[in-house]
């Protein structure tokens, strides 16, 4: 389950441990890498394929209970979908774009799906609904402006609660 | 006190969010025990607790005595809500009824009271900003739950339940607590031992619905009764022993509601 005192890190390691089942067995996902957190250049210029980039979610707002001290927490959290010259036009982004809003915009899928993570011990077949994370919803994406025009960037906003 | 007085900033604590407050239960036909134990609530968003409203008002005046008047006030009731988090208010339910609200209890909650009979003593504890220090408490003793609706937009939304009382609620001041005993009558035994020492409450010569000084109330349950009825008098106190005049009627249950001091 995610840890109190580490919930921006479980909560960032659960969903890309989500995504990375995803990458390793289902097309078209394992057409794309993955990367944990904001890539550096000198990173993803050596990838091969476009890849999806999962960054840390953002505490924005709270859930109280009278008495209850603790609150549950709502994040907003990027993924972020980027083709650096590596297809020459847009139409894998979009195809990546159409991946990432339809999982996460259907929470029968993302909160069954089982995957492997490891936060205080090792979870194996674990969901998201298991560790705590209910996504409400996933919009975008933001068009990100590259230096180049056969560079294509997007992202996407999460909204969780965990 | 000058007209000039300045009374600088307000303290941090003169603000009290109901965020920090404890809201707690015990039921009134908890079988005996010295104390019963409280059930913490979960999932309260607010709670309200609307001022008295008498069911017989009259304005008497007498002749001779010009405009001036009594103004007689009878058959009070206290209403209010609480507004729970949906699915957990729902659960909460089994606490305020009594029930195991599972397949293997109960697994029906009727949207309607079946009876008027008191349900719950309810204890706010209002606290400060972290979540401990005791500020000061709001007791609502037989509490009756009402019937409720239901509510169900597309997005996040709230259970309300209603409920309401005709025993005078009361704010007891910080580092005290509500205590709700309930002995068991042998037909014999005239002596019970509080677990706590009672403090006073008012002056119940002069307090139109407190009949002890240090008690908010002793009542009799016997053993067919639905709920227990309110002794006014046959009890009394001294430190923490509860003694009456007649021994209560074997498994006649004696509840008693009282204050003492948290320390």
């Amino acid at each position: 389950m995610i840890r109190e005192a580490s919930k921006i890190e479980d909560i960032q390691r659960c969903v890309h441990g989500l995504i990375k089942k995803l990458e390793t067995a289902t097309a078209p996902w394992s057409s794309w890498s993955l990367v944990f957190g904001y890539p550096e250049t000198s990173v993803f210029e050596n990838f091969s394929k476009p890849f999806i980039y999962v960054e840390a979610p953002v505490l924005v707002d709270f859930v109280y209970q009278q008495g209850g001290g603790k609150k549950c927490g709502i994040y907003t959290m990027i993924i972020g979908a980027w083709d650096d010259n590596k297809t020459g036009r847009d139409e894998e982004i979009n195809i990546m774009s159409s991946k990432i809003t339809s999982l996460f915009n259907d929470p029968s899928t993302c909160h069954t799906t089982t995957f492997d993570v490891t936060l205080d011990s090792a979870y194996t077949n674990t969901t998201l609904i298991g560790q705590g994370i209910r996504v409400s919803d996933c919009k975008g994406p933001s068009i990100i402006d590259g230096m180049d025009i056969k560079e294509f960037r997007r992202e996407f906003q999460l909204t969780i609660r965990a | 006190m000058a007209k000039t007085d300045q009374l600088g900033q307000p303290n941090a604590n003169d603000i009290q969010q109901g965020k920090y407050s404890l809201v707690r239960v015990v039921r009134c036909s908890a079988d005996a025990a010295a104390p019963v134990t409280w059930t913490n609530i979960y999932g309260i968003q607010s709670l309200t607790l609307n001022p008295v409203e008498w069911g017989f008002t009259k304005e008497i005046f007498q002749q001779g005595g010009g405009d001036e008047s009594l103004k007689l006030e009878r058959q009070p009731m206290w209403t209010g809500q609480i507004t729970f988090l949906k699915n957990r208010g729902l659960n909460e339910l089994a606490d305020f009824t009594g029930i195991t609200w599972t397949t293997a209890g109960t697994v029906a909650h009727l949207h309607y009271n079946n009876d008027d009979y008191p349900d719950v003593i309810m204890e706010v504890v209002a606290r400060d900003e972290d979540n401990s220090t005791h500020l000061f408490s709001v007791v609502i003793p037989d509490m009756i739950l009402d019937g409720f609706g239901f509510d169900n937009p597309l997005d996040d939304s709230e259970f309300v339940l209603p409920f309401h009382t005709r025993r005078p609620p009361m704010t007891i001041c910080a580092a005290t607590e509500a205590v709700y005993d309930v002995f068991t009558g042998d037909g014999s035994t005239v002596a019970f031992t509080t677990s706590g020492t009672a403090l006073t409450l008012g002056t119940a010569t002069t307090e139109k619905y407190l009949d002890y000084d240090k008690l908010a109330y002793v009542k009799e349950q016997a053993t067919a009764a639905s709920t227990g009825t309110l002794k006014k008098s046959g009890y009394s106190l001294s430190g923490t022993t509860l003694t009456a005049t007649t021994a209560p009627v074997a498994a006649t249950k004696v509840q008693v509601l009282y204050v003492k001091d948290s320390a």
